[in-house]
């Protein structure tokens, strides 16, 4: 039962074939055998995720069915709050008594639909940065490559289902947190629409620009995961009220392979004004728009105006905020935080309040420019990343934040889904990110699900996941 | 709106003059800046975490000061909204 998705494994789940429990041991064996590699958890639940499947099966036995998650092994970044574990945020820092040992809302929420939660997976600190080796906690490697950066943040959710430690999982994206280690581990990801995944209990980096999002190996999984995942929550003060009460629906039944009628606009410029780009990555951004149009889409050209504001709007807002949230400890703990971490967050003591009222200012300038392209288009796709993963022998921030194009969205607050396109010429996942309007996640899931019904790359496995 | 035509798709770091309108400011070398603000601030990085910041100070003064020029008269993104900061004096009302 190796390498199936959440949709397979629901359909053998039903079928009989499988059980929850033997689901759960499968993942497990494998967890025991190439964590010690991987750096993907920092801690599992073994006994209470071997008594959720337990009671999963007796439940589908008893003609109980909570849905598409029902006996799913889920990972869960370890910035969500969850029952049973003090989260730690991967930092010396956060206070164990955050979110008082509850579970966050969307953490909840899957439980609630039969998920099993196997544990609490590795992020960069805060979310941000780099992993530091100095600090006591695991370093994330990359299943592609375990010499490479499986990207981050959300790096042990991209790495573990990468390698199939779990089917699916959570993650959060500011910058790219989600989309990136999706990239770079060759699965998919999704940010939502802000607002639209309730974010109590998560621990924040940028309020403004903080999404969480589902991460699985098929745009349909993460369709699956987000029809749980979406809803109000009056925790989170930016949770959508206006959502109708159909609108978690359309997520699934949006995927039927036919774009007919949908424009997608494909954007190269950005790529082509990387430093270093890959010489794969636009044959693979032709690909992707070739499959599209081979689904029925109108495929054109656009240019994005204003790309850049939009990017640097992400990193000064996300430098401001997150300042803003960790100054006090700042002071009394600089050496407590990892070295990246508090190169990047000191960087918001660098900028004045007019810096960042400026940057919100600007980001909607810039929005407002985009949504005069969008309005031509559906969704608009291009490149997540210049390249594949970076290897960590000559990783540096400055180089990664010329190499990823994944930040400038978080400061429009689209939908946005990474979802494989191919490979570089050693063996390295590539990514192309679908971009679509305001509350369009259906149709940014449609769009990936139509494409990875006419390509394979999602459904290829690391060569570790199979030692 | 702001025309975001001439606007470069990445950021440019090889030329740090003219991105934005406002005026020429006094050169300040860059590690007493950033000390000073650091300092300001209450945080206490080594000396070679000052000199890195310091390294990477000159790019993020050109984003923000970048975004000086696009904002215009804009409004902030953020909205503020009384009714939805005072639910328990709304529902007060309503009682």
């Amino acid at each position: 039962m190796t390498g199936l998705t959440i949709t397979e494994a629901g359909r053998a789940l039903r079928a009989g074939e499988i059980t929850a429990a033997g689901l759960l041991r499968e993942v497990g064996d494998r967890a025991d055998k190439l964590d010690p590699r991987l750096g993907v958890y920092l801690t599992r639940f073994a006994e209470r995720a071997a008594a959720d499947a337990e009671r999963a099966d007796r439940e589908l036995a008893a003609g109980i069915d909570r849905g598409p998650l029902h006996g799913i092994p889920l990972g869960i970044k370890d910035i969500l709050a969850t029952e049973g574990w003090a989260t730690t945020g991967q930092s010396l820092v956060n206070d164990p008594a955050w979110w008082q040992g509850k579970d966050a809302p969307v953490v909840a929420r899957l439980r609630a639909a039969g998920a099993v939660i196997t544990g609490k997976t590795t992020t960069m600190e805060y979310a941000i940065g780099l992993p530091d080796p100095d600090k006591p906690f695991p370093v994330p490697r990359n299943p592609w490559d375990p010499a490479t950066w499986p990207g981050g943040s959300s790096s042990g959710t991209g790495a573990g289902v990468a390698a199939g430690l779990f089917l699916g999982g959570l993650g959060t994206d500011t910058g790219g947190s989600v989309r990136i280690p999706a990239a770079y581990c060759g699965i998919t990801g999704l940010k939502p629409t802000y607002g639209l995944v309730p974010r109590a209990g998560c621990l924040p980096l940028g309020f403004s620009l903080d999404h969480i999002g589902p991460m699985a190996r098929s745009a349909a999984d993460c369709a699956l995961m987000l029809s749980v995942m979406a809803g109000h929550d009056a925790r989170d003060p930016a949770a959508r009220r206006d959502l109708p009460g159909d609108f978690t629906a359309g997520f699934t039944t949006a995927l039927t392979g036919d774009l007919t009628g949908l424009r997608v606009g494909v954007e190269r410029t950005i790529p082509a004004a990387a430093p270093d780009c890959d010489p794969a990555v636009p044959p693979s951004l032709d690909a992707v728009a070739a499959a599209l149009a081979a689904a029925g889409a109108t495929v054109v050209d656009v240019a994005i105006p204003c790309y850049g504001v939009l990017a640097d709007a992400d990193i000064v807002i996300m430098a401001a905020e997150a300042f803003s949230y960790h100054r006090a400890a700042m002071r009394s703990r600089w050496t407590d935080y990892g070295r990246h971490t508090r190169a990047f967050i000191a960087q918001g003591a660098l900028l004045s309040a007019a810096d960042y009222v400026t940057a919100q200012r600007a980001r909607r300038v810039a929005c407002a420019a985009l949504d005069e392209v969008l309005a031509t288009v559906d969704v608009v796709i291009t490149p997540t990343t210049a390249t594949g993963a970076p290897s960590y022998d000559d990783i540096d921030m400055a180089t990664l934040m010329s190499l990823i194009f994944t930040g400038a969205f978080n400061s429009t607050g689209l939908p946005v889904l990474a979802a494989p396109a191919g490979f570089t010429a050693a063996g390295l996942p590539l990514s192309v990110q679908v971009i679509g309007r305001p509350l369009a996640d259906a149709t940014v899931l449609a769009v990936g699900d139509a494409l990875q019904r006419r390509t394979t790359h999602h459904l290829r496995e690391p060569e570790i996941a199979h030692a | 709106m702001p025309d975001l035509t001439d606007q470069p798709a990445v950021t440019d770091l090889t030329d740090l003059t003219d991105l934005t309108d406002l005026p020429a400011l006094p050169r300040v070398p860059d590690l007493e800046l950033v000390r000073a603000m650091t300092a300001a601030a209450g945080l206490t990085p080594a000396p070679a975490e000052l000199s890195a910041l310091a390294a990477a100070y000159p790019a993020l003064r050109v984003a923000a000061d970048r975004l000086q020029a696009i904002a215009g008269d804009t409004d902030p993104a953020p909205v503020f909204d009384p009714v939805a900061l005072f639910p328990l004096a709304r529902a007060g009302r309503d009682a």
